[in-house]
């Protein structure tokens, strides 16, 4: 049904629950497994945001690679890949990329205040994407 | 003993606090750093003790260090005029960009006794004989648990830290310089880079940051709002009618050039440790520091997000800065 999908995963349960869904909804489809780690906005240095990167590949790279061979013992054809930056931005950006007709990510709750001061990746993917979202509940 | 203990905990768990918000809200630790600061100066007053000047200090030249060892040679030889033009230009408008600035600085800040010229010859010597005496010694150093090389580094920064201070100029000078000479050895020993950087974030560079917002007084702000927005009005406009110009005549196009422009008017270690100088030699008052660094973290803040919003440059916007580092 679905060709290309992109699945935002980053450990959580919520999106471990992600996972689960994409191996009943993908069969048949390219899966791109991907993290984003975010770079610290207003960073004073480079130091500052090559330190966030390299933590966020050495904290990102064993979990999506875990969960692309996950769906590759499913026969899923998936591949893995962290990227850096705004999560929905860049979620969104690779979604277009690679042409997705897809995009499956969990949520947690969050609280009122949590949401209108930091915003919920979730909402501005579902808001912005260019293609179907399928947002797992946690 | 005990009270050592006891401002350690408030530090710490300041330093603490900051890691989570950035880590939470995905913003800068040395801009939260800042405001935790202020925000624990203005309520629960922690004690300036002078463990944590020094440890403030050493944070400020290591990250200063860091900061000129980011500069790959190639890209410098490249983009030299740029470099030195847009930093000399900046500053001259108003203060702060890494290269050119920390000259003026070092100008700026120094008082031309013996001591001064016992600084500059020392400078002059360790430019010329770091870049070949280091790296030997790191290839030598590099196998052993107690990190030798990092402590050598330490070490040099502390020399030189000295000596600038003695000739009455400030410790952080010397360390872009010596970071700059050495970025190269840097650059192919990543992982010295990367442990170097997680002391200095974890354990030093806190204290900086904490430090500078503490000493700052709201109700000198609050009372001077007039004069923070002037101040900030004239530093960002400063950096326009100096650096859009300079920009344009070395080939920038006009939407990278108003987003370089407004990402050149962020500097907060640099204006922090101009503003911190001031305050610690005299030359301005505690209501005028505080005022400063407001003005400094809006020139972080505010250049930024206009620059993020409006001005994000497009795959076909010409930037010639950006060819030999492989685009964006």
């Amino acid at each position: 049904m679905f060709r290309n999908v992109v699945l935002a995963f980053e450990g959580s349960e919520g999106s471990k629950l992600a996972l689960r869904r994409t191996l009943e909804v993908a069969a048949g489809a390219r899966v791109l497994v991907l993290a984003v780690g975010r770079i610290p906005e207003y960073a004073e240095s480079i130091g500052e945001v090559e330190e966030s990167k390299e933590q966020a590949e050495r904290h990102y790279k064993a979990r999506v690679e875990e969960a692309a061979a996950e769906l590759r013992a499913a026969g899923i054809e998936a591949i893995a890949r962290v990227d850096f930056g705004k999560p929905a931005d860049v979620i969104q950006r690779i979604a277009e990329e690679v042409d997705a007709d897809l995009i499956v990510l969990g949520t947690k709750r969050h609280s009122a205040l949590s949401r209108r001061v930091l915003g919920a990746t979730v909402d501005k993917v579902v808001d912005h994407a260019h293609c179907s979202v399928l947002v797992v509940r946690s | 003993m005990e009270q050592v203990w006891g401002s350690a905990v408030v530090w710490v768990g300041l330093a603490l606090l900051a890691s989570l918000i950035s880590w939470k809200a995905g913003l800068s630790v040395a801009l939260i750093e800042l405001i935790v600061g202020i925000a624990a100066g203005n309520t629960i007053h922690p004690e300036v003790t002078d463990w944590v000047s020094f440890l403030a200090s050493l944070g400020a030249v290591v990250l200063t260090f860091l900061a000129g060892a980011e500069l790959e040679s190639a890209v410098i030889r490249r983009f030299w005029k740029q470099s030195l033009g847009l930093g000399l230009v900046s500053f001259a408008a108003c203060f702060v960009t890494d290269l050119g600035t920390v000259i003026a600085l070092g100008l700026l800040f120094t008082s031309f006794g013996p001591g001064f010229w016992l600084f500059l010859g020392a400078t002059v010597r360790a430019v010329v004989i770091l870049p070949k005496v280091v790296p030997p010694i790191l290839r030598t150093l590099n196998v052993h648990s107690s990190e030798p090389e990092v402590r050598l580094v330490v070490l040099v920064l502390a020399v030189m830290a000295y000596l600038a201070v003695r000739g009455g100029s400030e410790g952080v000078l010397p360390a872009y310089l010596v970071g700059m000479v050495l970025a190269d050895t840097f650059l192919a020993n990543r992982e010295l880079v990367r442990r170097l950087r997680a002391t200095t974030f974890a354990l030093l560079t806190p204290f900086y940051f904490l430090k500078a917002g503490s000493l700052v007084s709201l109700p000198a702000v609050l009372g001077s709002l007039g004069t923070v927005a002037l101040f900030f009005l004239a530093k960002t406009g400063a950096k326009f009618v100096g650096l859009l110009p300079t920009g344009a005549a070395f080939g920038l196009g006009r939407r990278v050039n108003v987003y370089t422009t407004l990402l050149m008017s962020t500097g907060l270690t640099f204006g922090t440790i101009s503003a911190l100088y001031g305050l610690n030699h005299g030359i301005i008052t505690q209501d005028q520091y505080s005022v400063l660094v407001v003005v400094i973290i809006l020139t972080a803040i505010v250049p930024t997000m206009i620059a993020q919003a409006f001005f994000r440059p497009g795959q076909h916007d010409h930037d010639p800065l950006s060819v030999t580092k492989g685009g964006r």
